[in-house]
């Protein structure tokens, strides 16, 4: 199969099972709770089976310890996310709130690397 | 049906949820996983990796929360419950780090998910109801 199907591949499961999670956290209250299914790791299980499937469990190991990072990054976006969405509204602060996520990954993935 | 914490599960409350906030939920997750698979191509699968954490899903759904509810406070709500599953992820990721050349992936991956549920329903149950 081509480079390309392979990218397919993973764009379509990543979304399916994203969509997943989005449903479970639709049908849980509290909103707290429901929350915790906006950070499950969806795009990982998915992108972690089509690189097993494509290429082995080699690369696995590397991109769990990249995970690592970006995980850490994600506890900081979200930490930083509450403060500014409730100042600047969901749009504006989650999007701010990304430039934490890049400095906080980028630091990261430069120790792990 | 209620579990710990207040925690209720209400299969009903799809009829309400927006055709719309799924697909965009889905668009926004195949971008994510296309994104770390090209970086993954073109940097390694540590770069790669980094991105399987990207918080585009999550901004995308406290956007979409905040258009329907018509306020912030359940976005504020949705991003503090984000929090709880951030960490969770921190547990996903160690997990498969440790586990990717111990056991078969598919069981290293579902002990991972495992690792990630007893995390952030753990902390929930600690700190998500202050």
């Amino acid at each position: 199969m081509s480079q390309v199907w392979w990218i397919v591949g993973r764009g379509l499961l990543g979304g399916l099972l994203v969509m997943v999670f989005a449903v479970i956290g639709e049908m849980v209250t509290p909103k707290r709770f429901a929350g915790v299914f906006a950070a499950a790791p969806a795009v990982a299980i998915a992108g972690m089976t089509v690189t097993v499937l494509h290429e082995g469990r080699l690369p696995l190991a590397g991109s769990a310890l990249g995970m690592i990072a970006g995980s850490v990054a994600l506890v900081s976006y979200c930490a930083v996310a509450v403060p500014l969405v409730r100042r600047l509204g969901a749009f504006a602060g989650s999007l701010a709130a990304l430039v934490v996520w890049g400095a906080v990954a980028g630091a990261g993935w430069a120790l792990v690397a | 049906m209620s579990a710990g914490g207040g925690i209720r599960f209400q299969p009903a409350k799809l009829r309400e949820t927006p055709l719309r906030g799924l697909v965009v939920r889905f668009a926004f997750g195949a971008f994510v996983s296309v994104v770390a698979g090209v970086v993954g191509e073109l940097w390694g699968p540590v770069a790669g990796g980094v991105f399987l954490a990207f918080p585009a899903i999550l901004a995308a759904t406290l956007t979409l929360l905040e258009e329907e509810e018509h306020r912030r406070d359940p976005a504020v709500q949705d991003a503090r419950g984000a929090v709880l599953g951030a960490t969770g992820m921190i547990a996903f990721a160690v997990c498969a780090w440790a586990l990717a050349l111990r056991l078969p992936a598919p069981l290293g991956l579902g002990l991972a998910t495992v690792a990630w549920a007893a995390i952030a329903g753990g902390l929930y149950q600690a700190f998500g109801t202050r």
